[in-house]
């Protein structure tokens, strides 16, 4: 799962070896701006058949690839 | 014109909101105009003429800054305090303030700190404002846009423009007493809409502060608040907002008009909001800064969505657009060329004579030749795309020759050649920065990238790849076919 999630974000935010540096804050790294985040999260919802509402989740789950992979896990169960 | 209307305004709302801020803190037009005598008054002190930068992020006192020099007849240069150092002293070396209000430190001219300006701002009033400086042929406004020679340029923008502009925006959008929210910074053109439309009209201004954190859940709760009734949007803003399906008519009830521009408005998203917002009236709206916010306007339907390419609409009255080939001469309708803008929306040129070749006059009236090209069909325009090496970027205008020379500046780069990355819709989605660094020069991608900021704001900032060699056509020009296919 992390892995398919962090190709998506490398393919959509154009960042490169984002595996060697996974920890990093996606915001703060600007991995993620308004556009990026609005094609990720569309795409998470078309590739893993899920809805994410962004207002009910924790602002600080879009820094941080392990708790978008948690929030990816727990939409699918 | 619009400033006696503005005036009008700011002494008779009285306690009416005219200004509230993402901390929910609001600001009547009694205290709006007490802020804007203050300043009147300390520009008329210090006898302030030509130009003066306000420098901010979204501030009351940027609002009052502005309205004031344009009472005192003096152009105001709006800038956001995103804006990196290096762009800030570009843009004052060329416009050569008389004085900066905001906190930058330079010593090129006199500064009022924000601190100071907040204190001149709520002295008690001892100048009224009784004449409006201001003439129809005066800069009312300098806006700096992406350069292609890697300095911004200054567009300089006049009375009577606005004047025009807004008294169409009113028209096209019906506005009465409204709630207007703003999700622009003053800096970037899309704002004069909501900025103006709001003093026109009585309406409270609401301001949607800083988004950076997607934290949706304030951002929704300050959207529910504020009971707008209309909005001024790039449509890449609404798709975001639009992430959340609590973004809909139960959230904001009043809302009765989006206002587009900035961007091309793709089918998708306004078939979404017609679903979220069954009634709204949705319009798009199409225009360079060179010419005033928007010169083209078109209310859509629900019927327009079935249409593949969104139409941008038929020019405002006192506009003309002239689709055309290389020698200027108008095309019949259904055939591509380059929109040329004449009449009264198009700006005074640019600052310095910069671009001198943009600006022309066709027919014994100001014109100015875009670069878009597009296409007229049963009256009304559809963008194509441009034809150079300007992109549209979340609403923002950059010249890809801005950010490669702006690279070039960096020790270590040798080449640079950037390239947008687009959809299957042709919609930029990124921007890639291919760099050859000098020989016996150590460096990584992220030096570049971080240096690069300091020289650009954020939305220009390319993701940066490091490449042995620039690749070359047959024709010795860069291949940045090869470079997409390739590397993007």
């Amino acid at each position: 799962m992390k892995e398919k999630i962090l190709d998506i974000i490398e393919e959509i935010s154009g960042i490169e070896n984002l595996r060697e540096r996974e920890s990093i804050d996606l915001l703060d790294h600007e991995v993620f701006d308004s556009l990026a985040l609005v094609m990720f999260l569309n795409t998470l919802e078309d590739e893993f058949d899920i809805e994410i509402y962004p207002t009910q989740i924790d602002p600080s789950t879009w820094r941080d690839i392990d708790k978008i992979t948690e929030l990816v896990e727990s939409l699918m169960e | 014109m619009i400033f006696d209307v503005i005036l009008n305004t700011l002494r008779t709302e009285g306690a009416s909101a005219a200004y509230t801020q993402d901390d929910g803190q609001t600001f009547s037009y009694n205290e709006l105009y007490k802020f804007v005598c203050n300043i009147y008054g300390y520009l008329l002190s210090k006898k302030t003429d030509g130009n003066v930068i306000v420098y901010g992020h979204k501030e009351v006192y940027m609002k009052a800054c502005m309205l004031a020099c344009s009472f005192a007849g003096i152009t105001y240069i709006p800038v956001d305090s995103s804006t990196p150092e290096e762009r800030v002293s570009d843009i004052i070396n060329q416009a050569e303030p008389s004085l900066i209000f905001g906190d930058i430190e330079t010593t090129f001219c006199k500064t009022v700190s924000s601190d100071e300006i907040n204190r001149i701002m709520n002295r008690p009033v001892q100048t009224e404002i009784n004449e409006i400086s201001l003439k129809p042929d005066d800069i009312c406004y300098m806006i700096f846009t992406s350069g292609s020679t890697g300095q911004p340029k200054g567009v300089k923008v006049t009375y009577s423009n606005l004047d025009s502009c807004i008294k169409w925006v009113k028209e096209i959008t019906g506005s009465k007493k409204e709630v207007i929210l703003n999700q622009a910074n003053f800096s970037f053109d899309l704002s004069v809409a909501d900025f103006y439309l709001s003093l026109v009209t009585g309406s409270e201004h609401f301001i949607i502060g800083d988004i950076s954190g997607f934290d949706f859940s304030s951002i929704f709760r300050r959207l529910e608040k504020s009971g707008a009734t209309i909005a001024v949007f790039t449509p890449s803003f609404a798709d975001l907002l639009m992430l959340d399906r609590s973004f809909s008519a139960e959230l904001l009830p009043k809302l009765h008009t989006i206002l587009f521009c900035g961007e091309k408005l793709s089918t998708k998203t306004v078939q979404k909001l017609f679903r979220r917002f069954p009634d709204l009236k949705i319009i798009n709206s199409y225009g360079p800064t060179e010419c005033t916010f928007a010169v083209t306007s078109v209310l859509l339907t629900k019927d327009s969505v079935l249409e593949e390419n969104i139409s941008i609409g038929s020019p405002k009255k006192d506009v003309e657009i002239i689709i055309c080939d290389e020698n200027l001469s108008p095309l019949p309708d259904g055939e591509t060329g380059e929109i040329m803008i004449a009449g009264a929306s198009v700006a005074d040129g640019y600052l310095n004579n910069y671009g001198r070749k943009a600006f022309i006059e066709y027919d014994g009236r100001k014109a100015y030749l875009t670069g878009d090209l597009a296409y007229r069909q049963k009256g009304l325009l559809y963008y194509k795309s441009r034809k150079d090496n300007q992109i549209k970027y979340k609403g923002y205008r950059i010249e890809l020759t801005d950010i490669e020379s702006n690279l070039l500046k960096i020790d270590s780069v040798e080449e640079a050649c950037v390239v947008a990355k687009r959809n299957k819709n042709g919609d930029v989605t990124g921007i890639f920065g291919f760099v050859k660094i000098k020989e016996n020069c150590s460096t990584d991608v992220q030096s570049i990238e971080k240096e690069l900021s300091s020289k650009l704001p954020l939305y220009m900032c390319p993701k940066v790849r490091i490449i042995n060699d620039i690749p070359l056509t047959a024709n010795g020009k860069r291949d940045v076919k090869k470079l997409s296919e390739e590397y993007i």
